[in-house]
């Protein structure tokens, strides 16, 4: 049974408010003054307040600006009564936060159609600001795995000297990236795109990743060839209606070689000696529809190289003047910071996208990693 | 926004009248619009792409899952009037292996079924 409280000093009008709302099963709570009447809502916790706005204490406005000042009662629907003729304090009323004004003297059924009305809205926004809550916890809580699931530190001493932006759309998204050890002075770097962002994305690539801890502990003897036809039987689009990108780079410390399968990620870039040029080995085709072949290629490298690799989120940016950031301000970028440590190239380009970008937030996400053996 | 129309031999064309960008949320309504429409008695589904002017990896999700979806009943789909840069990501992505991509009107390619 929802609550009423009347504040008004007269008491026919008390009464007669009274009656109505009773006949259609309210409970009406009865206040004559405008003295105390926080104190009043504070104790009997009305679902609803109609507020005369000519009281002989307080002023109504005030009240009512008191009332939307309290953080504990802002979102109290507050019905004002009012004199038919008093148009200004009605517009007053209604600018200081009150839902909805009755005009004296009133039909029975006006009351009932404005108190109705003003409840169902606030119990519907009441609902809707809890489902929004709830699905925000969700998401917090989805990010935390997920970034619990990405490398937090740059690990020191060891080869190749590695950093990385990770940057997730409207907190969770689809890309996920790991480098591991493989045995046999080899390691593994990847990124893994998984179509859309969001938390299905989110946990899809949370799946992914797990998939691919579980496949390297699994197989001492890690074949570059062999693990992108697993994935592919693995994550069929038909299961989960999406689909994954990856690039995997398998780094050969022993024989001085890079191994890399390509199925949708955008070409890598490569530096040496100065020069910047795109790694354009032929790509595969997306995992999950029958594609995958598990294509392999090979390039040396030497001690002062750098790769780098990035999901599709940073060259599609859109910028403040709605372009992408693209691939030539990319390869721009890297140019100009050819002789930095990969430390440094991840910071500036951070800043340099968070000025470029159009909103506060990142539209998709964004994985960038540089390597530098 | 996306309309089915049917036409003779057992053909139909998907198509929007405005250009739009096949992205998150309009792929979505369109998988949605998708698995509204009644193809009992079609045997070609021609997706008119004409007004598709950027597409991300959203859209393409809504593409193959309608794709896989006409494919599985035996039904053929078709992508036509693909704009240059819409194909060239489609092409890249190698999905020109999965999908069949022709560059006339509809009506020419009823006109030869």
């Amino acid at each position: 049974m929802d609550k009423v409280l009347i504040v008004d000093d007269d008491p026919s009008v008390r009464i007669l408010l009274k009656k109505i709302l009773e006949r259609s099963s309210f409970e009406v709570l009865e206040y004559a003054r405008g003295a105390g009447v926080e104190n009043v809502i504070d104790s009997k916790k009305p679902d609803l307040v109609l507020l005369d706005l000519i009281l002989p204490d307080i002023n109504g406005l005030q009240i009512l600006r008191s009332l939307k000042n309290n953080s504990a009662m802002k979102n109290l629907p507050i019905v004002v009564l009012t004199g038919s003729s008093d148009k200004e304090n009605r517009i007053k009323a209604l600018q200081y936060g009150a839902v909805d004004y009755i005009a004296k003297p009133f039909l029975p059924e006006e009351v009932l159609l404005r108190v109705n009305t003003q409840l169902k809205m606030h119990n519907l926004i009441n609902s809707l600001q809890e489902a929004v809550s709830d699905l925000k916890m969700d998401i917090e809580a989805a990010e935390g795995i997920q970034r619990a699931l990405v490398p937090t530190t740059i690990p020191k001493n060891t080869k190749p000297r590695i950093s990385w932006l990770y940057e997730p759309s409207y907190k969770v998204g689809g890309d996920i990236f790991d480098f591991m050890e493989l045995g046999n002075d080899r390691k593994l770097v990847y990124i893994v795109d998984v179509a859309g962002h969001g938390v299905n994305a989110s946990m899809l690539s949370v799946m992914v990743h797990r998939f691919i801890e579980d496949y390297i502990n699994s197989h001492l003897t890690f074949d570059l060839t062999e693990f992108m036809k697993e994935l592919e039987l693995n994550f069929k689009f038909e299961r989960f209606e999406l689909f994954i990108t990856i690039i995997a780079l398998l780094i050969d410390y022993s024989e001085k070689k890079l191994h890399l399968a390509n199925a949708g990620i955008p070409l890598p870039i490569f530096q040496r000696d100065g020069h910047t040029e795109y790694i354009t080995f032929p790509q595969e085709s997306l995992v999950g529809i029958n594609l995958i072949k598990g294509e392999v290629n090979s390039m040396d490298f030497s001690k002062g190289d750098k790769i780098f690799l990035y999901s599709d989120g940073l060259t599609e940016l859109r910028g403040k003047d709605d372009r992408s950031f693209g691939y030539k301000p990319l390869e721009k970028f890297l140019e100009n910071h050819r002789s930095c440590k990969v430390e440094d190239i991840v910071k500036d380009l951070k800043e340099y996208l968070q000025n470029y970008r159009m909103y506060e937030y990142y539209e998709d996400d964004i994985t960038f990693v540089a390597i530098n053996f | 926004m996306f309309y089915l129309e049917k036409r003779d031999k057992g053909a139909a064309i998907i198509s929007s009248e405005e250009e739009f960008r096949l992205t998150g949320k309009i792929s979505a309504e369109l998988k949605e619009w998708f698995k509204k429409q009644r193809l009992d008695s079609l045997e070609t589904i021609i997706f008119d792409c004409q007004n598709i002017i950027f597409i991300d990896s959203m859209g393409i999700a809504s593409i193959i899952s309608i794709y896989k979806s006409i494919t599985s009943s035996g039904k053929q789909m078709l992508l036509s009037g693909l704009r240059k840069e819409v194909k060239d990501i489609l092409t890249l992505l190698k999905l020109d292996k999965l999908f069949v991509m022709d560059d006339r009107k509809p009506e020419e390619i009823i006109k030869d079924l």
